[in-house]
């Protein structure tokens, strides 16, 4: 692997990282307030 | 826009310049474009130190006042410290293969404690789990919370204590070993790395409260068909 796909490799999984958290935060609000919705008919 | 969006806003501009600060740093002598992974390993490492020192002061606050929010950011901020601890191994194990020569060494202070740390709020998190009562919960977990912390300096300080394969801190109180301008791309992106803490804490504390929100509905429905009315003040507008 080259130089510079080594470093690009190492943002990427950083912040993919963090993307992923934070998308899965996202759903978890998502699904929570839908289910609170739900609770109050 | 609501105070939370804005602060993921601040934080994803403020990553956007990092990054392209870390890019435009000039090759290091013997390391050469590698060097420029230190601008998301450091930042990662200090933010999970950051996280895990706030979940030992959550865990104090809730001890002394029992309240569940203190309990709520202890929670959060370990998720976080992990999550950006893992951030810290994969790579400091990307660059280390190709400077070092090894992805990872149990025979080095820093890596081995950083390892051994990363497992510990794992733990906190498996503990956190193991009941659904919430004052059970942060019972068992704050005690954790405060014992766990004392890695923090116990880690920081191994490549001081033990001369292993791991350098030395590059910020010392006699100066910098770095050039000016790697200098400043590394607080840059420290800054970055702190703003992207406090927005991703700001969510978690927010689903943390709606989580404890439908858990209290739903055993007071199971309890005898009552409903308690919820507490969600401020919890959708964040």
């Amino acid at each position: 692997m080259g130089e510079a796909a080594v470093v690009n490799l190492a943002f990427v999984v950083s912040f993919g990282l963090v993307a992923w958290y934070a998308g899965r935060l996202h759903i978890r609000y998502r699904r929570l307030v839908k289910r609170i919705d739900q609770q109050r008919g | 826009m609501t105070r939370l969006r804005l602060l993921m806003v601040v934080a994803g501009l403020a990553a956007v310049v990092g990054v392209a600060l870390a890019y435009t740093t000039p090759p290091e002598a013997l390391q050469r474009t590698y060097a420029r992974i230190v601008n998301i390993h450091v930042p990662s490492m200090w933010l999970a130190f950051l996280a895990f020192a706030v979940t030992a002061a959550g865990s104090i606050g809730w001890r002394i006042t029992r309240n569940r929010s203190w309990d709520r950011l202890a929670g959060g901020s370990a998720e976080i410290g992990v999550l950006f601890t893992i951030i810290g191994l994969v790579t400091g194990m990307i660059w280390g293969r190709p400077v070092w020569g090894v992805f990872f060494d149990w025979g080095d202070a820093r890596m081995a404690s950083t390892a051994v740390l990363l497992l510990v709020y794992l733990a906190y998190l498996a503990l956190r789990r193991t009941t659904i009562d919430p004052e059970v919960r942060a019972a068992r977990a704050s005690i954790l919370g405060i014992v766990a912390v004392i890695q923090v300096p116990l880690v920081y300080f191994s490549v001081n204590l033990f001369r292993t394969l791991h350098q030395t801190q590059s910020f010392r109180p006699d100066g910098s070993t770095m050039h000016p301008t790697m200098v400043r791309a590394l607080l840059v992106n420290l800054a970055a790395f702190t703003l992207l803490y406090l927005a991703l804490l700001s969510a978690r504390m927010l689903v943390a409260r709606l989580e404890d929100a439908a858990a209290a509905r739903e055993m007071a429905a199971a309890a005898g068909g009552a409903v308690l009315p919820p507490n969600l003040t401020g919890a959708v507008d964040g």
